[in-house]
């Protein structure tokens, strides 16, 4: 049995947190950009 | 307003899944507690498959119907298919190192998913490259086509070519805990998937609208008409 | 039906008299096959025995990089004062112009492995045989159906020429795989089991995606 190993289960899950909420962060800031183009564009 | 709600209890069930995969699993009675890795892991990969596949049947629809909507899916599902794709390999790495002693191997998944990374990522650079939405929508559905027939192609010949392979560990030799705690994690995302796919579908939407309007000519002022 | 070969007939002679009267491609690109040979031997290694081992590897390599230089060529001429448009008013069909420039892409990769293999034989002092051939042929049959239709892709796009390895190489990592394979089973003398199920693979390779990009073509070459 593999003892301890904590380190690697937090790295995993710290990794998927960044990485799902910087996509988000992403696509939050598409939307600001879109709707600064929308309101250039009118 | 109503995308906002979701998403707060989209999060909250994902880190409900995550406490369930973190304290109320048992520890592995090989692994121990490394093994824990495997519910965020597990899910990922699943997911990435799943987004992939979706996209291939967004460019498949996309040459047989060409609605832009199918083009939509398959741009939006790609690109979250990658992200996910992207986070399944150094997740496997952070897996591989604790109980295989490595950070890499050859192995034929491993492979794959890295050839299939680049893949996708190709695809949506080349995206960026077509100016005109119907050619660009064309080219990367064909593209999108052999992409998808090419994945288990180079699974086989990787496989083949290290002829060695793990067998997949099957839910019935787990703790009735630990499947629950895989599945919990595994819709947990699929729920966040979805919805990033569906926010970025709505987005692609609003930018050719944007587009269509930029590219027509300024309207007229009254009177100068003839 | 008559007419669609008659078309990837003229492409091609079309293609094969322009390469004819001006041969700096095919005698850049084989020189450039010559010089890869020699930057991988400085590169590894000048142990004979090492070479002999690796040499199927690096012929492949070779193969791949030296067709990769003549397969961004491949539509330039069309991509030209609107050529390209010309042929389709013309009322060619797309796939005849596919099937014509895939068919000009096999006769130069052929011509670069008849240059290449000689050559290969003298400096990592390998033995040839006839059983080599099928490997040969069917793997560069895979390179240059994948080739032609990834060259029309980024033929098509203003910029962009640098995609082309980019999203070539990946595609072409089984046929990579399993035609090293093939070769070292076969200059190994090693002429049972594992040869047959890695000649099966190539033919499989061919055949999806010969009939994939035949079907996708219209999409990459119509405007």
């Amino acid at each position: 049995m593999i003892h301890g190993g904590w380190e690697f289960v937090w790295g995993a899950y710290g990794l998927t947190w960044f990485v799902l909420t910087s996509y988000g962060f992403s696509l939050w800031q598409r939307h600001r950009r879109l709707s600064k183009r929308e309101k250039n564009s009118r | 307003m109503k995308s906002k709600v979701i998403l707060i209890f989209l999060i909250l069930f994902f880190a409900f899944a995550q406490y369930w995969g973190l304290v109320r699993a048992p520890a592995d009675r090989m692994m121990g507690d490394v093994y824990r890795i495997l519910f965020v892991h597990v899910p990922a990969a699943w997911n990435a498959l799943l987004l992939l596949t979706v996209s291939f049947v967004g460019c498949l629809l996309y040459l047989l119907r060409r609605k832009e909507f199918w083009d939509r899916l398959a741009h939006s599902s790609m690109e979250i298919g990658l992200v996910l794709t992207g986070l399944v390999l150094p997740l496997g790495s952070l897996w591989a190192k604790p109980t295989w002693g490595v950070w890499w191997t050859w192995d034929p998944r491993l492979t794959t998913t890295m050839i299939l990374f680049i893949l996708y990522a190709g695809v949506l650079i080349l995206r960026q490259l077509i100016d005109d939405p119907v050619r660009r929508a064309k080219i990367s559905s064909a593209v999108g086509l052999l992409i998808y027939l090419n994945v288990p192609i180079v699974y086989l010949s990787v496989r083949w070519w290290r002829s060695l392979h793990q067998l997949q560990s099957s839910p019935s030799t787990m703790d009735p805990q630990m499947v629950l705690a895989l599945r919990l994690n595994a819709f947990a995302l699929l729920g966040l998937a979805v919805f990033f796919l569906v926010q970025r579908m709505r987005l692609l939407k609003r930018e050719a609208l944007i587009e269509e309007k930029e590219s027509l000519p300024p309207p007229l002022p009254r009177g100068a008409q003839s | 039906m008559t007419l669609f070969f008659q078309q990837t007939v003229a492409i091609l002679s079309k293609d094969f008299l322009m390469e004819y009267r001006d041969r700096s491609r095919l005698l850049s690109t084989l020189l450039f096959g010559l010089l890869l040979l020699l930057l991988f031997s400085f590169a590894l290694s000048v142990d004979p025995a090492l070479m002999r081992k690796m040499a199927p590897g690096l012929f492949w390599l070779t193969l791949f990089f030296a067709s990769t230089l003549s397969l961004e060529h491949s539509f330039q001429k069309e991509r030209e004062e609107g050529r390209w448009e010309g042929l389709l008013i013309l009322g060619i069909d797309p796939r005849a112009l596919f099937l014509g420039k895939l068919l000009g892409n096999l006769l130069f990769i052929s011509l670069l492995q008849l240059f290449l293999l000689p050559l290969m034989a003298v400096l990592y002092d390998i033995q040839l045989s006839w059983t080599l051939g099928t490997v040969l042929v069917l793997g560069s049959l895979g390179l240059s159906t994948l080739g032609t239709f990834y060259s029309a892709l980024t033929a098509s796009l203003r910029e962009g020429q640098f995609l082309l390895p980019l999203l070539l190489y990946p595609m072409l990592v089984p046929l990579l795989l399993a035609s090293v394979k093939v070769t070292e089973l076969v200059l190994a003398r090693d002429l049972f089991g594992q040869q047959v199920a890695w000649l099966k693979l190539l033919i499989v390779f061919d055949i999806i995606f010969l009939l994939g990009s035949l079907l996708t073509a219209e999409f990459l070459i119509d405007r």
